[in-house]
């Protein structure tokens, strides 16, 4: 544990955290853009700067990014640091002019207009690396990537062409703080369509990435409920049985079991991949199946296999 | 032969003073990328050519570069017993004429520039005797080349072999006491010591930063790690100089020495040399150097029978100036992207693939032999007293004499343009001058008689860098300056962070504005906005001083903003 001041607060942490974690852990308020505590902090967004003070020597840096030490001193709103931030949504702002989480940042820093004098655009995106690196770092696709350098950069995926990792779970899209990442979730047409046209499948359209794939449908209750390739991905690296992935998050449920009907045959135990069914012994003649939810997985393989339907 | 001990290295040393000072004729080119693009090359082969036409006893040899960019092609000529003769300026018509001069024993008047009698080495190991006996009269009226101004103000240190030594042949850097630093440090000295004797030097980083070495040594010396990297910083970003490319082409040994030494000190075995992308000849000539080093056990296991061992690679970096910086080097060098990273940790600590790394500019390695043979404290006695030593200054631009010379750090800067520059071509007056490549500001000619050093230099507003001085003359147009280097830092941004990426790319668009004659108040009162807030919350030393060249600009020549601007009420 170390002890540093912020804004004159003395406060004891773990070394090593960042300032950013530190602050927020104790209701001290730092902007950011571009942080998530899902991904390691990448500092681009620049809004979340500091003043730190060291050794006597004081010096501006993200503090998303900064480990406390022994000593420190921080400042999290001197007018440096405020005019700083100013700066940086008004640069933002002039990048992205239509994108609404931006508008509603410069309001929020009272910034009425962009500078007349400014170059303004009309990008959407302000590169703030959260769906690359939730890409390449959480799901681990690797499909995207920052391409280009300086004033050119953006995020594409390989040499602009479809990207062929992605698996189009969604995640760039959820983690997007402007929104300009975008999916299209596609469901089955019938062929109320002319002669000869084949029916569309259920797809979701990674629209960015040049990417579709279909979606796969539900074997309870039919919706499309996740790309096949994201359910491959997953399936092989986790240790989950096959019907797990056949089976949409809203019909997933734990197995109830219906002890009038159950014969006490064992057949669910022996289908169970994670050992979750054992006899409760009631004594007697009498056993009956009984799920242990803390090893369950909602696979529904029991319910499948039971030969008189005694689990639902 | 492998060198096990160092009678083995005197062995070499005797054989290497044979080729300088042999009795056959040396014949030397300067063929570094400079010479090369005047023709140094076409002549090199027409004088073998020549040599052998004309049966002359004479040995063409490859030498590099000498700083006097102005007068290539060099050519020098080393009869036994007679003084060495510079030639400059030579063309290849000339060149027969050249040999037949060596049979008769006349010389090319025209070209002479100078001649040595003998050369001292720096760390008093004995010198080179050209002359012997009474000098013959044909060379009396020649200069000593001690007695022209460009060297005798000079302190040729690091420079010294540069121009004389062939950089293809080991022997050579040996002869000049090459490696016996690294000799001295690994049988005489404890890596403690080592970095101790860095340490009183007082050196500092010769990139730019100006970091104290010893410090950084140490800092590394004492991390945790399984591994640790020595990287020497060779990328040379800054347009307007080629000091890395002409010490590589030159004196690549000296470098490699240096690298080994560091490697010993701090505790890594792996070394790496990142050269930018556009320096073949150089990363050739370094890979055969490496090579050499290599036969000679000079590299590799168990160097000198000393139980150190330190392999050495040379990594072609893709050319982009933000890959000076040190943790966008190290990122470029893992594989990915030349982007910096934010500090702490440092790369000390946790540097190329998370390991303990001393980055140094290859500059700074270049003293470390010297340091080590002469001491720290001598080394502290040279320069200033917060920035000791001697520096690289490449002039260019509107001065009369492009060269590069090696001064001691606290020379004034208008000596500099006159002595080594001899002032601004064609007669006109200077204007401006900006020191440390495009971070540092453009100054007015007043501010001249500022000390070259790192101090002065800070507090003007303006950087030492890595030894450019770039000299502005009466019809330059400020303007057109301060948006050449707005440009080139909107080329060289990574992206990364806002306030560079998009700080830069605004001032682009402001200073268009301003020169298409729409500018306004308003535009000045908001490129300082920008200037201000990219000095501060820039993730890198490229993005704090992006603004420095139109805001020195705006300080030190404000009629020519000004003037520019739409007039209130017009």
């Amino acid at each position: 544990m170390v002890t540093i001041k912020i804004n004159g607060k003395t406060i004891k942490a773990e070394k090593g955290t960042s300032v950013l974690e530190v602050a927020r852990a104790n209701g001290i308020h730092i902007p950011t853009l571009c942080y998530n505590d899902a991904l390691k902090p990448y500092g681009a967004c620049r809004l979340c700067i500091v003043e730190i003070r060291k050794n006597g020597k004081t010096s501006i840096e993200t503090s998303c990014t900064y480990p406390i030490e022994e000593g420190l001193k921080v400042v999290t709103d001197s007018r440096r640091i405020l005019e700083g931030r100013k700066m940086v949504v008004e640069l933002l702002l002039a990048r992205c002019p239509d994108v609404k989480s931006m508008r509603k940042l410069a309001k929020e820093y009272g910034i009425k207009d962009i500078p007349p004098e400014m170059k303004k655009e009309s990008d959407e995106c302000i590169l703030c690396g959260q769906c690359v690196l939730a890409c390449n770092e959480v799901v681990k696709a690797g499909a995207i990537q920052f391409a280009g350098k300086g004033m050119n950069k953006i995020v594409d995926s390989p040499f602009h062409k479809p990207a062929e990792d992605c698996i189009a779970c969604g995640s760039c899209v959820f983690i997007c703080p402007t929104g300009v990442v975008k999916k299209n979730d596609l469901g089955l047409t019938l062929s109320s369509s002319p002669e000869g046209q084949k029916p569309t499948f259920p797809k979701r359209e990674i629209t960015n990435w040049q990417v579709e794939h279909k979606l796969r449908e539900c074997k309870k209750c039919g919706n499309p409920f996740a790309p096949e390739p994201h359910l491959e991905k997953v399936k092989q690296e986790q240790n989950l049985p096959s019907e797990f992935f056949n089976i949409c998050q809203s019909c997933r449920q734990y197995p109830v079991i219906d002890e009038d009907k159950c014969l006490g045959c064992g057949g669910c135990m022996e289908n169970c991949p994670m050992g979750a069914l054992e006899f409760d012994d009631k004594g007697g003649y009498d056993k009956k199946a009984h799920v242990y939810t803390q090893n369950c997985t909602a696979c529904h393989s029991c319910e499948l296999i039971c030969p008189v339907q005694a689990i639902s | 032969m492998e060198i096990k001990k160092v009678s083995d290295l005197e062995k070499i040393r005797k054989e290497g003073m044979n080729l300088i000072c042999s009795p056959m004729t040396r014949i030397t080119v300067g063929t570094a990328t400079c010479g090369l693009a005047k023709g140094a090359g076409k002549i090199f082969e027409a004088l073998k050519y020549e040599v052998k036409k004309q049966k002359v006893k004479a040995d063409v040899v490859t030498v590099g570069c000498n700083g006097l960019c102005y007068a290539e092609p060099i050519v020098e000529v080393i009869r036994s017993g007679r003084p060495r003769i510079t030639y400059g300026n030579v063309s290849i018509e000339r060149v027969r004429e050249l040999v037949k001069s060596i049979r008769t024993g006349r010389l090319l008047n025209d070209l002479v520039l100078m001649r040595r009698d003998r050369e001292k080495s720096p760390v008093g190991t004995g010198f080179i005797q050209y002359t012997q006996g009474k000098l013959p009269k044909a060379f009396a009226g020649i200069t000593e080349y001690r007695r022209l101004g460009f060297f005798k103000n000079q302190m040729k240190l690091i420079s010294k072999n540069a121009g004389t030594i062939s950089p293809e042949k080991i022997e050579e850097y040996i002869a000049m006491a090459g490696y016996t630093a690294l000799a001295k440090a690994l049988t005489k000295m404890s890596p403690e010591a080592v970095v101790k004797e860095v340490t009183a030097s007082k050196i500092r980083g010769r990139g730019g930063a100006g970091y104290p070495t010893g410090a950084k040594w140490q800092a590394c010396r004492m991390a945790n790690g399984d591994k640790k990297y020595v990287v020497c910083n060779g990328s040379e970003g800054d347009p307007e100089i080629g000091m890395h490319r002409s010490f590589l082409e030159s004196d690549p040994h000296s470098i490699i020495e240096g690298i080994i030494i560091a490697g010993y000190a701090v505790g890594a075995q792996e070394g790496y040399i990142y050269v930018n992308d556009r320096y073949l000849l150089a990363m050739e000539r370094m890979e055969s150097a490496i090579k050499q080093a290599e036969d000679l056990n000079l590299l590799g296991d168990n160097i000198m029978d000393s139980g150190f061992s330190f392999s050495l690679q040379v990594k072609r970096g893709g050319g982009a100036y933000i890959c000076g910086e040190e943790t966008a080097l190290l990122n470029a060098l893992e594989g990915s992207f030349g982007e910096p990273q934010s500090r702490p940790p440092y790369p000390a600590q946790k540097g190329l693939f998370g390991k303990p790394t001393v980055v140094n500019n290859l500059e700074t390695l270049a003293n470390i032999p010297l340091i080590i043979l002469k001491g720290g404290k001598w080394f502290s006695g040279i320069g200033t007293r917060l920035s000791t030593g001697t520096k690289i200054i490449a002039l260019s631009g509107n001065i009369a004499q492009t060269c590069w010379v090696e001064v001691p750090l606290g020379m004034k800067i208008k000596d500099i343009i006159d002595i080594f520059g001899k002032g601004i071509a064609k007669g006109k007056k200077i204007k401006a001058f900006q020191t440390g490549g495009p971070s540092g500001g453009i100054l007015p000619a007043r501010l001249l008689n500022l000390k070259l050093d790192y101090e002065q230099l800070c507090r003007a507003g303006s950087l030492l860098g890595s030894g450019g001085l770039l000299v502005m003359d009466e019809d330059t147009n400020m303007l057109d300056m301060a948006k050449f280097f707005t440009d080139f830092f909107a080329d060289e941004s990574c992206g990364k962070c806002t306030s560079c990426r998009e700080g830069v790319k605004q001032l682009q668009y402001i200073l268009l504005s301003i020169i298409e004659g729409q500018g306004t108040e308003g535009h000045i009162s908001l490129m300082k906005r920008i200037a201000a807030a990219m000095a501060d919350t820039s993730a890198c030393a490229l993005g704090k001083t992006a603004a420095v060249p139109i805001i020195s600009v705006m300080k030190h020549f404000p009629r020519e903003i000004k003037g520019r601007l739409i007039k209130k009420g017009a």
